[in-house]
């Protein structure tokens, strides 16, 4: 049991790692921060193989753990503070200079969605581009339903302000 | 008509049971207003998954899968151990960057990332690098990571140095600027490291200089800044500072 475990995190990880990465940018704001972020998750996942049980869906686990990395340890270390994090407007739009191959409204939703409070910006993402259920993602956040709901509708009014 | 919006985003993910569905469907039937309100909503959820989807696109795949020697099939070689050393260290690393931008010293110094380096160099030891032993490929791979960040060619023969021998090459990063560390140990296990960052700095001859015991090579090149540093004489550093003076 423990063997298959290791096993399917080993070779599981990989095909994991660009959504992992945009988890761990979608929560620090910083595509250096993510880098650290999902090396963290992955060491910590091979360490804790054991703890998987096979047959279930990684991918879940995988972003149970970066979360928990990033709200423990990452986060509690206020690194935000200490520079090297970009600013809420650059946000997500992993800056202009780079914005280029992306169109114009896809960079100011994601501008829009960089300036929004963590929380909406991770339900958000956990929804709508990872196809959590409001049940799984509250569950995922340790919140009520009613609250993953709410957080989709300020979303929701934030980015119908593009239009 | 929030309560509306609440329930039409809930018919889009998919989220009302049966009943709610089947009245939802029929006040849609005979109500346009609330059609358009649907499309609408429809539209900006497709919006923020395609802006997600963009987002995905700009994962650094490639160097995310070289930290990851365990999941990798090239490395497979490599005793378990090995490689788990390697990816320990790799984050001990990484976790020392975080740590150099919280706590530097002389922030107003042009030169505070070698202070930084020194600082966090103090915590190594001869057992640091034990583990860590890549072959030729990996070496390359690591390198390339660097060199593409810091924007300086690295190779394989480029930052060998006679006596020293290579253990690793990760990205680091001082006050947002990208900072690339090489890491060797000499004949007795001792590390010794070569760093560079692209900081804009104006050129400045090799000089020799000695903080907390450990004696480096520092100078300026091309706009990136390169220090070189372990911890013996000073004189002994910069003999073996000349081949990277050469060449960087």
């Amino acid at each position: 049991m423990s063997e298959s475990s290791r096993r399917e995190v080993r070779s599981g990880l990989e095909p994991c790692l660009a959504r992992l990465w945009r988890y761990a940018v979608v929560l620090s704001r910083s595509p250096d921060a993510a880098d650290d972020l999902v090396q963290s998750t992955c060491l910590r996942a091979i360490e804790r193989a054991d703890q998987f049980a096979a047959g279930t869906r990684l991918d879940r686990w995988l972003f149970a753990i970066l979360r928990s990395i990033w709200i423990n340890e990452v986060r509690a270390r206020k690194v935000r503070e200490a520079g090297g994090f970009v600013e809420a407007e650059d946000a997500l739009s992993i800056d202009g200079a780079h914005a280029m191959e992306v169109n114009r409204m896809t960079s100011e939703v994601l501008m829009a969605l960089g300036r929004l409070p963590d929380a909406q910006r991770e339900t958000a993402l956990l929804v709508y581009a990872e196809g959590y259920t409001y049940a799984e993602a509250a569950s995922a956040l340790e919140i009520p339903i009613g609250t993953v709901m709410s957080r989709l509708a300020a979303v929701r009014t934030a980015l119908a302000r593009l239009r | 008509m929030e309560h509306d919006d609440e329930r039409l985003a809930a018919l889009i993910d998919n989220e009302l049971d049966e009943d709610e569905r089947r009245r939802l469907l029929e006040r849609l039937a005979e109500d346009e207003g609330l059609r358009d309100r649907l499309g609408r909503l429809r539209q900006d959820r497709d919006r923020i998954v395609s802006s997600f989807d963009a987002l995905l696109t700009k994962a650094p795949v490639e160097r995310l899968r070289a930290a990851l020697p365990a999941a990798g099939g090239v490395r497979r070689r490599f005793a378990w151990s090995e490689l788990a050393a390697g990816v320990v260290l790799g984050l001990m690393l990484a976790g020392a960057a975080q740590w150099i931008g919280v706590n530097r010293l002389a922030p107003d110094e042009t030169d505070s990332w070698r202070t930084a380096v020194v600082e966090y160099m103090e915590l190594f030891t001869p057992d640091t690098f034990a583990f860590v032993d890549p072959d030729g490929a990996v070496q390359s791979e690591q390198l390339k990571a660097v060199g593409a960040k810091v924007q300086v060619a690295v190779t394989p023969d480029k930052v060998a140095v006679p006596g020293l021998r290579y253990r690793m090459a990760v990205n680091l990063n001082y006050e947002g600027a990208p900072l690339g560390e090489i890491a060797y140990t000499d004949a007795a296990g001792a590390p010794v490291l070569f760093c560079m960052t692209a900081n804009g700095a104006p050129e400045a001859p090799p000089q020799t200089s000695v903080k907390s015991g450990l004696s480096y090579v520092a100078w300026s090149r091309g706009g990136k800044s390169y220090m070189f540093v372990g911890r013996m004489p000073e004189r002994q550093i910069a003999d073996l500072a000349q081949t990277l003076v050469a060449r960087f």
